[in-house]
Formats: structure tokens, sequence, C-alpha cells
């Protein structure tokens, strides 16, 4: 499921974590982070999962 | 999976969300195991980005929708999505402000006996007293800023975690110095 497209209106959950993954296509990427840069709830939850996989990676 | 099958499943998907909301607000609480799937994971995650601590952000997730469940006029609400992440976001600075208490307390009583503090007559203004004229100076909103300034935040940080403005925290703090100087005043 690599470089896909989706087209970002409101972003939900898993399309967040696909971007926090890296792999969403280069148009995509860049709708998400105009995105968070207006929505301070959408940059909490995208600075809440990368802080939640840094820690599983520090657990395991 | 095809574009298309992507939209139509977002599409569905906001759909069906918009449905449980209605059926919500008219009564039907059958929907709120629908609504706690549906939101708890991405408020954890909100609440993660705001307190940096994982059991403390599933809790104040959890607290969020019971908020909601036990919210006696549902049908009031103009957007749900909205009230349930500032109720979030209440619970994770309630949460900062115990912490902080909490530490406060473990600090004094670590670092501090009781004999040492009442012994003197000189000492009557003691860190509890000065956190009591803190807190009765300042207004809850001042005070959550000072108490995080106090801990070490910076502006920027302390904005990020008030949702102000950097600029608007360090005019806030000029403020709460002025305040506090001349309560400190008025009692010396």
């Amino acid at each position: 499921m690599s470089n896909r497209t989706v087209p970002v209106r409101e972003p939900s959950l898993e399309l967040l974590i696909d971007y926090t993954d890296g792999i969403l296509s280069k148009n995509t990427v860049e709708k998400i982070e105009r995105t968070i840069k207006k929505n301070e709830i959408c940059r909490k939850i995208v600075e809440g999962i990368i802080y939640y996989k840094n820690r599983r990676n520090i657990n395991n | 999976m095809s574009k298309q099958q992507q939209n139509k499943q977002r599409l569905n998907a906001s759909e069906s969300l918009e449905e449980w909301w209605k059926a919500y607000a008219s009564g039907d609480k059958n929907v709120f195991g629908k609504l706690y799937d549906f939101y708890h994971k991405k408020l954890t995650f909100y609440c993660i980005g705001l307190l940096k601590d994982m059991d403390l952000a599933e809790n104040a997730a959890s607290d969020t929708l019971v908020k909601l469940m036990t919210y006696s006029n549902p049908e009031k609400i103009e957007s749900y999505e909205s009230w349930l992440f500032t109720v979030a976001k209440n619970s994770c600075l309630t949460l900062l402000k115990r912490m902080n208490t909490k530490r406060e307390v473990e600090k004094n009583i670590l670092y501090s006996s009781p004999k040492e503090k009442y012994s003197d007559a000189e000492d009557q203004l003691t860190e509890e007293n000065i956190d009591q004229l803190i807190q009765s100076t300042l207004s809850e909103r001042e005070y959550l800023i000072w108490d995080l300034h106090q801990k070490g935040y910076k502006n920027e940080e302390i904005a990020k975690i008030m949702n102000m403005h950097p600029k608007t925290v360090a005019n806030s703090k000029t403020e709460i110095r002025s305040k506090l100087k001349k309560a400190l005043y008025a009692i010396t």
C-alpha cells in the first residue's frame, strides 16, 4: 500500500498513522501537513502517535 | 484498494458516524459503544500529544467519553467532535495541575520537616502559604501558566499546552508578575 493517494478533508486516525509511517504519496503528505499546520487537534494527534511509536520502539 | 473504493469507504464511515451522533442525541444510548470504539483511540493519541504519558492519556480519554455518557443534554451539543476534544484538553490540563500539586507535596515531605517549617515566627511565610497566596491572587488560567513556568516550561511549550500564542503567554507572565508583586507588598 505504499505511496497511496488519498483525498484529504478531515484526516482520519488511520490516515494520520499512515502519514507517520511515511507510506503516503507526496501530494497527500503535503495536504496533511497543511491541515496539521491549521488544526491543533490533528497536530496533537500526530505528536501522540509519534510519541507512542517512539516509546514502543524503546520498550522493544 | 482503488481510489473510488477508498472515497466510498470514507463517505460511508462519515455517514454512519453522523447517524450514530444523531441517534445518540435523540436518546439512543446503544450507539455509545460504537462512538466509544471510534473515538477512544483518537482521543488517546490526542491526550498523549498533550501529556506525553500513555497511561495518563488513556485515563483522560476514558474520562472524556464517560463525561459524554453522563452528560445530561447531549442534544444541546452543537459540534460533538469539538466538544469531545475540548473536554479531553481540559481533562489533560486538570491532570497536569494535579501532577504538579502532587510533586509539590512530595517535595515538601521530602525536603522539609514540620519542625523546621513552623519553628520560627519569621518562617510563617512557608511555601504552602506562598502557593495559597499565588492561588488566591491569580485566576485559574494564570495559575496554570505560572505553575508551568515554575516547572521550567518555556513560553512556546506553555503556549502549546494551553493552546495560546507564545506572545500571549509572555504578556500573561508579565501581568502575573505584577499581580504577585502587588500581593507580596500588601502582606509585607
